[in-house]
C-alpha cells in the first residue's frame, strides 16, 4: 500500500496537467488575448495557462485524447472551429449567460464567436477616391481593373473565408470565374500580409487591395512606426456588398474541449469573454467589432461609419472552406 | 594479448552496444514509422485533385530550389574556404570566424529582412526613385525579391557555412605533398585547387550539400516569405487546409524517399574512398600581395556582409525602437529557457551520435543502417516531425495511464507529450544527422589500423573506444555539439506545436510577433538569439585550429 501511495504521488507530482487553472489551447497570438485572460484572473483569482499553436493545435489535442489538460481553445477562424468539432473534441456550452451574450448566428452547437472582422476592399485616396456603395466584390475581377490589385496568398484563411462565402453565396462555377478574374487583375503576385497590401497602396504598386478591417485601426494608432500611420492615410476602407448581401465577416472564437478537466472554470471564462468587459477590450485595444449586441465599437472604428454585414450563417462558410482551397489551387491563384 | 579481445566478437560492456544503438536509432526513427503508418491509413481524393493542379509545380519547384540552394552555397562556401585556408591576406583572421555567423541567424529572419528591404515599397527602392526621379515600377528594372531566385539567394547564404566550414576543415587537413608536388610539378595555384585541392574536398562538399538539401527541403515558413510554393507546401496544405493528415504524411514520406535518395547518393560516391594520410603537415599559406589579396579580402567579406552583417545591422535599427519598452525579465527567461533546451538537445544528440558511429565503425554493416535510419527525421518539415512525435508519445502515455488506472494508481496524466521531453525527442530527430554526420567525417579520418593496433595491445572494444576514439573525436564531437546547439536554438516548427504550457522560446516570441506584422518587437529578442549563438560560433572556429594538431 505504501508502495503504492508513493509511486502514485511520485507520478502525480510529474504529470504535466495543471489542474486548478484554466488551460487555454490558442490559435490566437498570445498578445492578443492575455489583457483578456489577466482580467479574468483579476476578477475571479482563477489563473490561466496559455498554449499558442498556429499550426496542428486539433491535432495534438486528438491525439491527447481523454489526458488532454485543454479546457478550452481559442480560434482565428470559422474553419478551426469547424475542425475541432468534425473531429469530436468538443463539448457543449451550457450557459445560460453565454446565449444572452451571444445572438444565435454567431454561435453553434458547440462553439461561440467572440469577435468579428470585416474583409474590405482597400482604394488609393489619391487614384481611386471611395468606391461607390455598389461596388462589390465581384467588380474585383472586372477588366477595367486589370493590374491594379494587391491581394496577400489566397491560402491564407481571411482569403479562404471570403472565396468560400462566394462560393456560399453564388455557386462554384461562379466562384471560379471570379476567382480567375481577380487574378488576371492582379498587380503582382500574391505576396505579404495584409498591412503590406495598404503600403503597396501607398507606394503605387496597385489602386485596390483586400484587407481586415483591424488593421486598418492597428496601423492608424501605431505610434512606435508613424510610418504605418501614413500607410493607413493613404488608402479609403470601403465596404463592398451594400447594395446587395453585404461585407463578408469573419470571426474568432471560443470552443470548451471535451474533456475538459476544469470545466466549470472553463465555462466561467467562457462567458467573462462574451461578456461586456472581454467584448470591450476586444473593442478598443484589437479594433475588431464586438459580438455582443450593445457593446459599443472603438470610437475609431465606429467613424468608418455603419455597414451592411453578410448575415449568411458561417456554418455555411465553413462548409464550403475546403473547395474554396481547391478552386485557388485549380487556378493557380499563388503561382 | 587478451583472446576475447578480436574485432570480430564484442565482449564485456561493448555487448550492449549493438542493442543500445539499435534501440536509439528506432527511437529517433519512431516519429517517421508513426506517420507512415498513418500515411496508409486512408485514402481520399485530395491526392486527385493536387495531381491534376499544382503538384508536378510543386515537384519541379522542390527541385529547382533544392539545385539553386546547394549550387549557390557551394559557390559561397568553397571559394573562401580555399582563400580563408591556402592564402595569407588582409583580415584573413577575423574572416575565418566570421564566415560562420550566418549560422548564428535564422533563416526566416534574414529572408524577411532582405525582402523588407529589397522589396518595391522598400528602403532601398524608394531611395534610388527619389534620387532618380522615377515615377513607378514601369520606370526602371529591380530585382524582385519574392521569386524563386530570392528564395535560393537567402537561403544558401545561411546554409553556406555548412560547406564552408566542412571544406575548410578538408582542406587544413590535405596533404602538404601533394600540393608541393603540383606546384614543383609548374602547375599554377588555380590548377592545384581544380586539379589536387577540390577532387579531395568532394566528400566534404557531398555532405555539406546533403545538409543543406535537407535542411531546404524541409522548409516551408522561409520559402513562403518569397512566395515559392514547393512540396512542403503541398504538405501543409493538405494538412491544414484540407484536414487530411494521412494525404499529407504520404507526400512526406514522399520526401523522405527522396532523402534516403541523397543520402545513399552520397554514401557511394565515397564508398572505395579512403581520405585519411597517415602523415601530416599543416598547411603552409601563401601571402597574397596587392589586388589579389585585397580581391581575396572582398569576396570574403561580401559572404559575411550578406549572410549576417547587413541583416544583423538592420536587426539593431530595428532593436534600438523598442528598447525602452523591453521586458528585460521575460527576454531573460526565454533566453534561458531557449539556452536549456538547446543545451539538453545538442549533449542528447551527440551522446546518440557516438553510439550510432561506435557501432557503425565495430559493425559497418549494420551500423550504417542504424545510423542512416536515425538521420532520416533531418528532412521532415518540423511541423509534421512533430505530429509523428505527438503520436509516438501519447501512445505511451495513454498506455501508461492504462496501466496506473488497472494497478489502482489512478490516472497520471500526460507524462511524456506536452512536457519539454516531446520538444527535446522532436529536435533531437530532427538534428541527429548533423551530429551523425559530424561524427561520421572523425571516424572516417582514423584510420582502422589504429583500432587494430589498440586490440593487439590487449585493449577491449570499450577500452577502445573510450581511449583511442574519444580523444581523436573529440573535437568531432564538439563540432557536432555546437552545430545541433545552433540549430537547436533557432528551430521553431515542433517547438511550436510541442511545447508545454507557458514556456516561451526566443524562436516562438520571435515568430509570434513576425507573424502578427509586428516585426520591430521582435528584433531585440531576434539579436538577443544571435548574440547567444556567438559563442557557439567561435569555439567552432578553435575546433577548427585543433583540427590541425589534432592527428600525428
Amino acid at each position: 500500500m505504501r508502495q503504492k501511495i508513493i509511486v502514485g504521488a511520485l507520478l502525480g507530482a510529474i504529470s504535466a496537467s495543471a489542474l486548478a487553472d484554466v488551460n487555454v489551447y490558442s490559435y490566437r497570438q498570445d498578445f492578443l488575448i492575455q489583457p483578456m485572460l489577466d482580467a479574468f484572473t483579476e476578477e475571479t483569482g482563477i489563473k490561466t495557462n496559455t498554449i499558442y499553436v498556429k499550426d496542428g493545435l486539433a491535432e495534438r489535442i486528438k491525439r491527447e485524447g481523454a489526458q488532454s489538460p485543454a479546457d478550452i481553445v481559442l480560434t482565428v477562424d470559422i474553419s478551426r472551429l469547424e475542425e475541432l468539432v468534425n473531429e469530436g473534441l468538443t463539448q457543449a456550452i451550457e450557459s445560460e449567460t453565454v446565449n444572452a451574450n451571444i445572438p444565435e448566428n454567431m454561435r453553434g452547437d458547440q462553439w461561440v464567436a467572440l469577435t468579428s472582422r470585416a474583409r474590405n476592399v482597400y482604394s488609393s485616396k489619391e487614384r481611386v477616391g471611395e468606391l461607390p456603395t455598389s461596388f462589390t466584390y465581384l467588380d474585383l475581377a472586372k477588366p477595367e481593373y486589370k493590374g491594379k490589385i494587391c491581394t496577400r496568398s489566397g491560402k491564407h484563411p481571411y482569403n479562404l473565408s471570403l472565396i468560400a462565402s462566394v462560393i456560399a453565396h453564388e455557386g462554384e462555377a461562379a466562384a471560379k470565374t471570379w476567382l480567375e478574374g481577380v487574378k488576371a487583375n492582379l498587380a503582382r503576385k500574391p505576396q505579404g500580409n495584409d498591412r503590406g497590401q495598404v503600403k503597396a497602396i501607398m507606394e503605387g504598386i496597385c489602386d485596390y487591395a483586400l484587407g481586415n478591417s483591424y488593421y486598418y485601426g492597428k496601423m492608424l494608432t501605431n505610434e512606435k512606426e508613424p510610418e504605418q500611420k501614413a500607410w493607413a492615410e493613404s488608402a479609403v476602407i470601403n465596404f463592398p456588398n451594400q447594395e446587395t448581401y453585404g461585407t463578408h465577416m469573419n470571426v474568432s472564437g471560443v470552443a470548451l474541449a471535451k474533456y475538459a478537466p476544469n470545466k466549470d472554470e472553463a465555462l466561467q471564462l467562457i462567458e467573462f469573454l462574451t461578456a461586456d468587459k472581454a467584448q470591450q477590450m476586444y473593442a478598443d485595444v484589437n479594433f475588431e467589432y464586438p459580438v455582443k449586441e450593445g457593446v459599443a465599437q472603438s470610437d475609431l472604428v465606429a467613424s468608418w461609419g455603419e455597414f451592411k454585414q453578410d448575415e449568411i450563417d458561417i456554418n455555411e462558410v465553413a462548409d464550403n472552406y475546403s473547395k474554396a482551397l481547391k478552386l485557388v489551387d485549380e487556378v493557380q491563384f499563388d503561382l | 594479448m587478451k583472446s576475447n579481445s578480436t574485432s570480430n566478437t564484442l565482449t564485456g560492456i561493448a555487448k550492449a552496444w549493438p542493442p543500445l544503438a539499435w534501440g536509439l536509432s528506432l527511437l529517433l526513427c519512431a516519429p517517421i514509422i508513426a506517420l507512415l503508418v498513418v500515411a496508409f491509413s486512408d485514402y481520399s481524393d485530395n491526392f486527385r485533385h493536387l495531381y491534376d493542379t499544382v503538384l508536378f509545380i510543386y515537384m519541379r519547384n522542390s527541385l529547382i530550389l533544392l539545385l539553386g540552394v546547394c549550387t549557390m552555397a557551394v559557390i559561397w562556401g568553397v571559394p573562401s574556404a580555399w582563400l580563408i585556408s591556402r592564402f595569407e591576406f588582409p583580415a584573413r583572421r577575423i574572416l575565418r570566424w566570421a564566415l560562420l555567423l550566418p549560422m548564428a541567424m535564422p533563416a526566416y529572419l534574414v529572408a524577411f529582412v532582405y525582402t523588407d528591404l529589397l522589396d518595391y515599397a522598400g528602403p532601398i527602392q524608394i531611395a534610388l526613385r527619389d534620387w532618380f526621379g522615377w515615377q513607378n515600377a514601369s520606370d526602371y528594372w529591380f530585382v524582385d525579391m519574392r521569386t524563386m531566385g530570392g528564395a535560393i539567394f537567402v537561403l544558401s547564404l545561411v546554409f553556406s557555412p555548412y560547406v564552408y566550414w566542412l571544406v575548410s576543415l578538408n582542406f587544413s587537413e590535405q596533404s602538404q605533398s601533394l600540393i608541393h608536388a603540383a606546384r614543383l610539378l609548374g602547375r599554377s595555384e588555380a590548377q592545384v585547387f581544380y586539379k589536387v585541392m577540390l577532387p579531395l574536398a568532394r566528400p566534404a562538399i557531398a555532405v555539406g550539400c546533403t545538409l543543406v538539401g535537407m535542411e531546404t527541403l524541409a522548409d516551408y515558413g522561409t520559402v513562403a516569405y518569397f512566395s515559392v510554393w514547393h512540396m512542403t507546401t503541398a504538405v501543409y496544405d493538405t494538412w491544414l487546409q484540407l484536414f487530411d493528415l494521412p494525404l499529407a504524411a504520404k507526400l512526406s514520406s514522399l520526401l523522405l524517399l527522396f532523402v534516403v535518395v541523397l543520402i545513399t547518393l552520397e554514401k557511394r560516391g565515397r564508398r572505395h574512398m579512403r581520405f585519411y594520410s597517415e602523415r601530416q603537415t599543416p598547411m603552409l599559406r601563401v601571402p597574397l600581395t596587392g589586388a589579389k589579396a585585397w580581391l581575396a579580402t572582398a569576396w570574403c567579406a561580401l559572404v559575411v556582409l550578406l549572410g549576417f552583417a547587413l541583416p544583423a545591422l538592420w536587426l539593431s535599427t530595428q532593436a534600438v525602437r523598442y528598447f525602452a519598452d523591453t521586458d528585460w525579465p521575460a527576454f531573460a527567461r526565454m533566453g534561458i529557457d531557449t539556452l536549456k533546451v538547446a543545451f539538453s538537445v545538442a549533449s542528447m544528440a551527440v551522446i546518440i551520435a557516438f553510439i550510432l558511429q561506435g557501432y557503425a565503425r565495430l559493425r559497418p554493416k549494420r551500423g550504417n543502417w542504424t545510423a542512416r535510419l536515425a538521420s532520416l527525421g533531418y528532412a521532415i518539415p518540423g511541423t509534421v516531425l512533430a505530429i509523428g512525435v505527438l503520436i509516438v508519445t501519447t501512445s505511451i502515455d495513454h498506455a501508461i495511464n492504462a496501466f496506473t488506472n488497472a494497478s489502482g494508481y489512478g490516472n497520471v496524466g500526460l507524462l511524456l507529450s506536452g512536457t519539454l521531453f516531446a520538444m527535446a525527442l522532436a529536435f533531437s530527430c530532427r538534428f541527429a544527422a548533423i551530429g551523425i554526420g559530424a561524427v561520421d567525417a572523425g571516424m572516417s579520418k582514423m584510420p582502422h589500423s589504429y583500432d587494430d593496433c589498440a586490440y593487439l595491445n590487449g585493449y577491449s572494444h570499450s577500452e577502445t573506444a573510450r581511449k583511442i576514439w574519444l580523444p581523436l573525436l573529440r573535437n568531432s564531437l564538439l563540432t557536432a555539439f555546437l552545430l545541433i546547439f545552433l540549430e537547436s536554438m533557432k528551430e521553431l516548427s515542433a517547438a511550436l506545436l510541442l511545447r508545454p504550457f507557458n514556456v516561451e522560446l526566443l524562436s516562438t516570441y520571435i515568430y509570434q510577433y513576425m507573424t502578427a506584422e509586428r516585426f520591430e518587437v521582435a528584433a531585440l529578442p531576434a539579436l538577443l538569439m544571435v548574440v547567444i549563438g556567438l559563442p557557439p560560433v567561435l569555439l567552432l572556429t578553435y575546433s577548427m585550429d585543433k583540427k590541425n594538431a589534432q592527428l600525428p
